[in-house]
């Protein structure tokens, strides 16, 4: 698969291969406390030292982006792991069985579907109360009706073929014909659709961390960082830049990836 | 309770399969008889559409949704399958009772390597190890005939010939050595070289394993050639079953000498081929009497009232045609 056939595949590849070596470095090796402040060196412009300067706390803005990086992909991961094996379940089982069962599920989806998500995520952070691991099961409730149909209309499409007829033919149960026949042949559009919905959790753990519902302080997130910087956004942009830039590459990376993904299935056939 | 001295291994016995509403049934197989002993060949012959498929797939428990099983028994070693549901028909699927399809290129898995494909039925009914399984999946790859089997074993199935697909859908089939297999036009997707080669095969495992085959065919050739009997369908019923040379040698019903006389022989080598004229009657267009009435050139009024019987004409020769039976019965007498 050459970079001319399909851009958006090498594109993405590329994108989500820098933050993850930064996700992964985070853990082993950040230039500063994240959360260390230094009243001394408060509003550092970029410089050596600092390569995307200080905050306000005189705080190391790279080291807080590249945890940031950590939160995101956390809430990123486990948010697509939830909404997308809880919408498998829901969607494989609608559209393998059919009848009344898809019927009643995908009413449910729909419903789900109607309430716009982030306006659900705000209701659960707010009963629940705020904090990560609570964010992380709103956002995961937010994406479970969208895999679900994503997966239903796999099923749907693959449980009349002859193959599956012939698993059956042999003694295979469903949810062996589920699990080892129709997932493997239905995955691509799934793998596109937690490619994308991991850009969007990026997103959306950002607007919630933003309006200070998301990731708690001191914790960094990189919506919050942006929230806490926009009071000196002009006297020290790169407060600013730092995480819009590191949202912005997270959105288009993923997205790329998932597009690249789809023309990869698409034109390579299997 | 009676037990005969010795049950056949699958007896169907007036099975009436049909789609519709309950109350206005459209009968696709009406009153169908077959029975088959066990490692015996029974051949079905029929044109498109007569219900052979259907009938297939209600013996190993997998009609079509809409379909229904409206009447009869299939009797399989004795126990009622009709009535079977879930756990207990899937254990007798590819344990006791395998199928393999007309379309290899469709019905294999097309993500699976074959080997992955020969070894599942094994890891499910059987207490193999997966090194074990592997192991014999190998061995029943070389029995179908691939060569080198170790590095086809990793193939997937579009890396394969139609014939070699078909061998693998019989490896399948034969992995857990079941009783019966139900081979569903296995040819008729190939090519007539390979074609050959295929139902070698399905004899030489009719003969090594003993296991029943019930091999469904619209060619009467193809099946003459390896079948000790061969049943007859027409419009979901079996209209003629005789052992082969008897079914070739003295054939009773009309529609039975009309698919004999349109084969293709020696004699009939650079003229045109005799061809029963009109067509199968359509689901739901059968007519009441006998459904083969309208194209039978030999039909008598009677034939128009109902539904004929299947009558003995001879030793094991029974034919659904009562004033051709009657005939036989006058010359005898
Ligand atoms: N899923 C279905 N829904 C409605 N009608 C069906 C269905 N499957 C089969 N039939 C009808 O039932 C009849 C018997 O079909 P069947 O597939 O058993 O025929 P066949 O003898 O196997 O033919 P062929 O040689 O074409 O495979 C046909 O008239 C067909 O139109
Ligand atoms: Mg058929």
């Amino acid at each position: 698969m050459g970079a001319k056939r399909n851009p958006s595949l090498v594109a993405g590849l590329a994108i989500v291969g820098i933050l993850t070596g930064v996700f992964i470095l985070g853990f082993l090796f950040t230039p500063y406390d994240a959360n260390l402040m230094d009243l001394s060196s408060r509003f550092l412009s970029p410089s050596a030292a600092h390569p995307f300067g200080t905050d306000n706390f005189g705080r190391d803005v790279l080291s807080r982006v590249m945890i940031g990086t950590r939160t995101a992909f956390l809430v990123g991961l486990l948010t697509v792991l939830i909404g997308g094996s809880a919408g498998l379940a829901i969607g494989a089982t609608a559209g393998y069985s059919g009848g009344l069962v898809d019927e009643a599920a995908m009413r449910l989806m729909d419903a789900m579907m109607a309430f716009p998500g982030i306006l659900l995520a705000l209701v659960v952070v707010t009963v629940l109360g705020p904090g990560t691991g609570k964010l992380i099961l709103a956002l995961g409730l937010m994406f479970v009706p969208s895999f679900a149909r994503i997966a239903r209309g796999g099923f749907l499409q693959y449980r009349d073929r002859e193959f599956v007829l012939s698993a059956r033919s042999w003694g295979a149960g469903p949810v062996r014909i589920m699990a080892l026949h129709i997932l493997p042949n239905a995955a691509s559009p799934m793998i596109v659709a937690a490619s994308v919905g991991f850009a969007n959790a990026v997103i959306a753990e950002a607007s919630l961390s933003y309006l200070g519902i998301g990731v708690q302080p001191p914790d960094p997130s990189w919506g919050r960082m942006l929230s806490e910087s926009q009071a000196f956004l002009f006297k020290a942009p790169w407060c600013t830049l730092a995480p819009a830039v590191a949202i912005a590459l997270a959105v288009l990376g993923f997205n790329l990836l998932g597009d690249g993904i789809r023309a990869a299935r698409k034109g390579g056939g299997q | 309770m009676e037990t005969p001295a010795k049950e056949n291994l699958l007896e169907v016995k007036g099975l009436s399969l049909a789609f519709g509403p309950k109350d206005k049934p459209l009968f696709a197989v009406e009153n169908l008889d077959l029975s088959l002993g066990a490692g015996e060949i029974l051949g079905v012959v029929g044109e498109s559409g007569c219900g052979k498929t259907l009938s297939a797939l209600a013996v190993i428990g997998l009609l079509p949704p809409g379909c229904r099983i409206e009447a009869g028994s299939i009797r399989f070693l004795g126990q009622e399958l009709s009535g079977l549901r879930g756990d207990g028909m899937r254990g007798l699927r590819g344990r006791e009772i395998a199928m393999i399809f007309q379309e290899p290129a469709t019905a294999l898995n097309p993500v699976q390597t074959i080997g992955a494909q020969i070894v599942e039925p094994l890891l499910l009914h059987t207490a193999m190890t997966m090194k074990e399984a592997r192991a014999e999946a190998l061995s029943i790859m070389t029995k179908v005939g691939f060569a080198g089997v170790e590095r086809l074993y990793g193939v997937y199935p579009h890396q394969l010939s139609g014939g070699m697909r078909q061998r693998a859908m019989i490896a399948m089939a034969i992995a857990c050595k079941p009783r019966l297999i139900i081979a569903d036009e296995p040819t008729t997707a190939l090519d007539a070289t390979i074609q050959a080669q295929i139902l070698e095969l399905l004899v030489r495992i009719n003969r090594d394993y003993g296991m029943a085959i019930l091999l469904i065919s619209h060619d009467l050739g193809v099946v003459g050639g390896l079948c000790g009997r061969v049943a007859v369908m027409y419009a979901g019923s079996v209209v003629e079953e005789a052992s082969t040379t008897e079914l070739f040698r003295d054939p009773v019903h009309p529609y039975t000498k009309g698919l004999i006389a349109s084969r293709p022989t020696k004699e009939s080598k650079g003229r045109p081929l005799y061809s029963i004229p009109g067509a199968v009657p359509r689901l739901g267009h059968k007519p009441s009497g006998c459904p083969f009435m309208p194209r039978c050139g030999s039909a008598v009024p009677s034939c128009a009232l109902e539904r004929p019987d299947s009558l003995e004409v001879g030793p094991g020769h029974e034919a659904r045609c009562p004033p051709e039976a009657e005939k036989r019965r006058r010359v005898d007498e």
